[in-house]
């Protein structure tokens, strides 16, 4: 692999792909994603690079989302039967309900605070985010305040019913 | 000045204010209790948020075994097109035959990614090696082993925003001008539904593919639809990059800036799979006269003119 694809690779396939597998908490997933956007843009080499590329992902994931939900649902009940026939430890069953807990947390936001959110945790300025989601960079800084109170809460409120539930 | 909104105090804790509009925000916060609580609260909030994020990366517990995830993940792919051409040789030839060594194997084994050989090593002397990443070309690894290193780089600490100052010092590489986003840039749309699963091999010419791949093992013996489809199934190998090469006369054609799957060699022929969102990307390449011959199918719903591009990138 040579040239400015290269670099691009070089540069951004790992924020892209950890991004990625927090938006879809499916790392295979997220690479194949990743490899989709890099390919298109070894067609259309990106002028803007960083907000392009995490867009043309993003767009990919709502995509894919469409398409996959019978798939996933049946991913989901493996995964209930293989976490019933494995006992592991207490610690590990609280991080998972903790993963789980934040991730449903994550979910219940809209997808233009959750993309945000996940954008600015990977270090984008507020001009990347607005370029990146298309939106007024005057309006950055009021989406990522509203996206991280309802995450906090939203996780907040699951917690207490899981508490209260156990 | 009147209170600082919620969208303000977030842009300040960010940096993202410029040093220009600071001044007027600074002398209400040294004389205004309520805002400056309210900046306290923002910054609780956001080393939360940004911990809540962090768990996301955590490790999940119980790690389900790649042979029962694997052929969930993809099964269809792989064993559709070729049972189908198996029975379309079948359809149109009259009859096969198996071949006498032949060894089932359970489905589940011959299609999942992470494990090939298994199958392949039943039924191939010598038995392949086994494919990773690793058999990826040295190019591209690196930029896989430092995604955990890279982390810390992306996602600034969270005390780094707590003190103020810093975090209101302007970022001049945050303050160029940016182009807007493409949304024309943004992907074509993708094959939806199972059915277009089924069309995209048909419409990339694998099934007329592997029919032919098919043709060419014809068995001696008569065989039933199922037999022949297994048959065909496991005579795909994975192999690594120094015998893809060997098959080749001592060269391999890539597409350049995207990094393969696996290799896989079928009969003579090589092919070089890429994974994509959509489906796979198949560089398949064979010796003809002592040189490599390829053709390039891709997913349904890849553009047929990025393909054209794609296939201008292909390079030894």
């Amino acid at each position: 692999m040579t040239g400015p694809i290269a670099a691009l690779f070089e540069e951004y396939h790992a924020s892209l792909v950890r991004m990625l597998t927090r938006r879809t908490g499916d790392s295979d997933r997220a690479e194949e994603i990743a490899q989709e956007v890099f390919a298109r843009a070894v067609v259309a080499p990106p002028r803007n690079p960083r907000p392009w590329l995490f867009a043309v992902a993003l767009n990919l994931v709502r995509e894919e989302g469409r398409r996959r939900v019978t798939l996933d649902r049946r991913l989901v009940l493996y995964k209930a039967e293989q976490q019933d026939a494995v006992e592991g430890p207490d610690e590990a069953m609280d991080r998972a309900d903790r993963i789980a807990s934040v991730r449903n947390a994550l979910d219940m936001l809209t997808e233009r605070d959750r993309d945000a959110l996940l954008l600015k945790a990977e270090g984008f300025s507020y001009d990347d985010i607005a370029a990146t989601l298309g939106l007024a960079r005057g309006a950055v800084g009021t989406t990522l305040s509203r996206a991280r109170a309802r995450l906090v809460e939203a996780y907040r409120a699951g917690k207490e019913q899981h508490d209260a539930a156990s | 000045m009147p209170h600082l909104d919620d969208g303000m105090i977030h842009a300040l804790l960010d940096g993202e204010i410029p040093s220009s509009e600071l001044p007027p925000i600074t002398t209400h916060l040294a004389s205004c209790a309520e805002c400056r609580a309210r900046l306290e609260r923002a910054q609780a909030l956001m080393a939360e948020a940004d911990e809540l994020i962090e768990v996301l990366d955590l490790p999940a517990e119980v790690e389900v075994p790649a042979t029962i995830v694997t052929p969930i993940r993809r099964p269809q792919r792989w064993i559709a097109p070729v049972a189908w051409a198996a029975s379309l040789v079948i359809a149109v030839g009259g009859g096969y035959a198996a071949r006498g060594n032949l060894i089932l194997v359970p489905p589940q084994e011959s299609v999942a990614v992470n494990a090939p050989t298994q199958a392949a090593d039943k039924t191939v002397a010598p038995p392949p090696a086994v494919a990773t990443r690793e058999a990826t070309p040295p190019a591209a690894a690196p930029a896989r082993t430092e995604q955990p290193a890279a982390k810390s780089s992306a996602a600034p600490p969270v005390e780094q925003r707590a003190a103020l100052a810093e975090a209101t010092k302007p970022n001049d590489a945050a303050r160029e001008r940016r182009e807007p986003a493409p949304p024309a840039a943004a992907p074509a749309p993708l094959a939806a539904g199972a059915a277009m699963g089924a069309l995209r091999d048909a419409a990339s010419g694998n099934v007329a593919r592997r029919a032919d791949e098919a043709r060419e093992l014809a068995p001696r013996n008569a065989a039933t639809p199922k037999q022949l489809a297994l048959d065909v199934r496991t005579r795909v190998d994975t192999i690594e990059l120094p015998d893809a090469m060997r098959l080749l006369g001592g060269n391999i054609r890539l597409v350049g800036g995207l990094v393969p799957r696996r290799l896989e060699s079928a009969g003579n022929e090589v092919r070089v799979v890429y994974p994509l969102a959509s489906g796979e990307l198949v560089l398949a390449q064979w010796l003809a006269s002592g040189r490599i011959a390829w053709r390039l199918a891709a997913p349904a719903g890849f553009p047929a003119d990025s393909v054209e591009k794609l296939r201008r990138m292909v390079r030894e």
